[in-house]
């Protein structure tokens, strides 16, 4: 009983895990902002090293079968600007 | 005399309160959550989409915007990919509300080019903002090939509603283009209104110009690829906070205009 409810518990905190068949990471693709302006930027490569804003984060998306053999899951970063270089990686908006 | 203590009744004791403070915490924390975002809930049918993908997804509502990137996906036809989207309810600009127009585009990409071979776009109306609304997104279109253009960048002239009621507010332009998206705050000003209402109105618009690079991390930007502009204030409503609108690129030699909300 207690497994079985375990298991539901898992379920309902993990959201994400409606892709039963898959696993995957998901990231946000960064942007670039001022007080009236936005400007998004390339996505970073999961499993590199990237130079991003502040407002980059990182979830993963875990099923229960058919992993992709390529690119094993890399730990989840929520803060990676604290431990990363910030530099603008955009030009200037355009007016 | 002492009754020895039964250990597995203790460890299914303590097991069953931690369970419980789990729950807790954790229903709590849903209702918080819930009580100031709403979720759009991207739902990609690839079922007839051959592995190995990478997926990029951008969703606007409420005056925002967010673009996510999978890792590569080995074997997408064997269901759906379904990436939920968490917007705040109230920002600066305007607040959410039933029937307020979003959209969602979903770009397929090769997993070793990173380049879009197909995409899809799904334009809806918020059926409320207290509970997940589900965007599904599947027939995938090819991407457009394009006529050869040495035009490095393609500029977008959004026409925005000016009138009466909109004076001195503050209104959102986003703009999405295969994948990229920028947005401008501009004021209402009927100094600034001077353009005629394509949509055949007697009130004016005003032009707010977006140039975006050709070049993108997923492919580049051609003749007839699709964009979407929304407008979002307070100010709309009703019936609307948000409105979209959707056209196809036609031109790298000069603006390609889309007017998005409506003159009221």
């Amino acid at each position: 009983m207690l497994i079985s409810m375990s298991t539901d518990v898992w379920m309902f905190n993990f959201a994400f895990a409606k892709n039963k068949d898959m696993q995957f990471e998901i990231s946000d693709c960064p942007v670039q902002r001022t007080a009236t302006t936005e400007k998004s930027g390339p996505c970073p490569e999961l499993g590199t090293r990237t130079r991003l804003d502040n407002s980059f984060d990182n979830n993963m998306v875990k099923s229960q079968t058919a992993m992709d053999k390529n690119s094993e899951p890399t730990p989840i970063h929520s803060n990676l600007a604290s431990s990363l270089e910030q530099v603008d990686p955009f030009g200037p908006i355009s007016k | 005399m002492k009754t020895p203590i039964d250990i597995t009744s203790v460890s299914t004791l303590i097991a069953c309160i931690s369970l419980v403070a789990t729950l807790f915490v954790i229903v709590t924390e849903e209702k918080v959550f819930a009580a100031d975002s709403f979720t759009i809930d991207s739902q990609t049918n690839t079922q007839d989409v051959k592995g190995p993908i990478k997926f990029k997804v951008i969703t606007s509502a409420n005056g925002e915007t967010t673009a996510k990137k999978t890792s590569t996906i080995s074997e997408p036809n064997l269901g759906t990919i379904d990436i939920p989207f968490h917007f705040k309810k109230v920002n600066d600009i305007v607040t959410v509300g039933f029937h307020d127009e979003y959209f969602v585009c979903g770009y397929i990409l090769d997993a070793k080019t990173g380049l879009t071979t197909s995409y899809v776009c799904n334009e809806g109306d918020l059926q409320s903002p207290d509970v997940t609304n589900a965007a599904s997104l599947s027939s995938f279109l090819t991407v457009a090939e394009g006529k050869d253009s040495k035009a490095n960048d393609v500029k977008l002239n959004i026409l925005v509603p000016y009138y009466d009621k909109l004076d001195g507010q503050k209104i959102k332009v986003v703009a999405m283009i295969k994948g990229e998206f920028q947005s401008k705050i501009i004021d209402e000003d009927r100094t600034k209104a001077n353009i005629i209402d394509p949509e055949g109105t007697n009130g004016k618009r005003i032009s707010v110009m977006f140039t975006f690079d050709r070049n993108t991390d997923i492919g580049k930007i051609q003749l007839g690829d699709e964009f979407f502009a929304c407008v979002s204030a307070n100010a709309l409503n009703p019936p609307s906070g948000t409105a979209c609108e959707k056209r196809h690129i036609k031109t790298f030699d000069e603006p390609n205009v889309l007017a998005t909300g409506h003159i009221r």
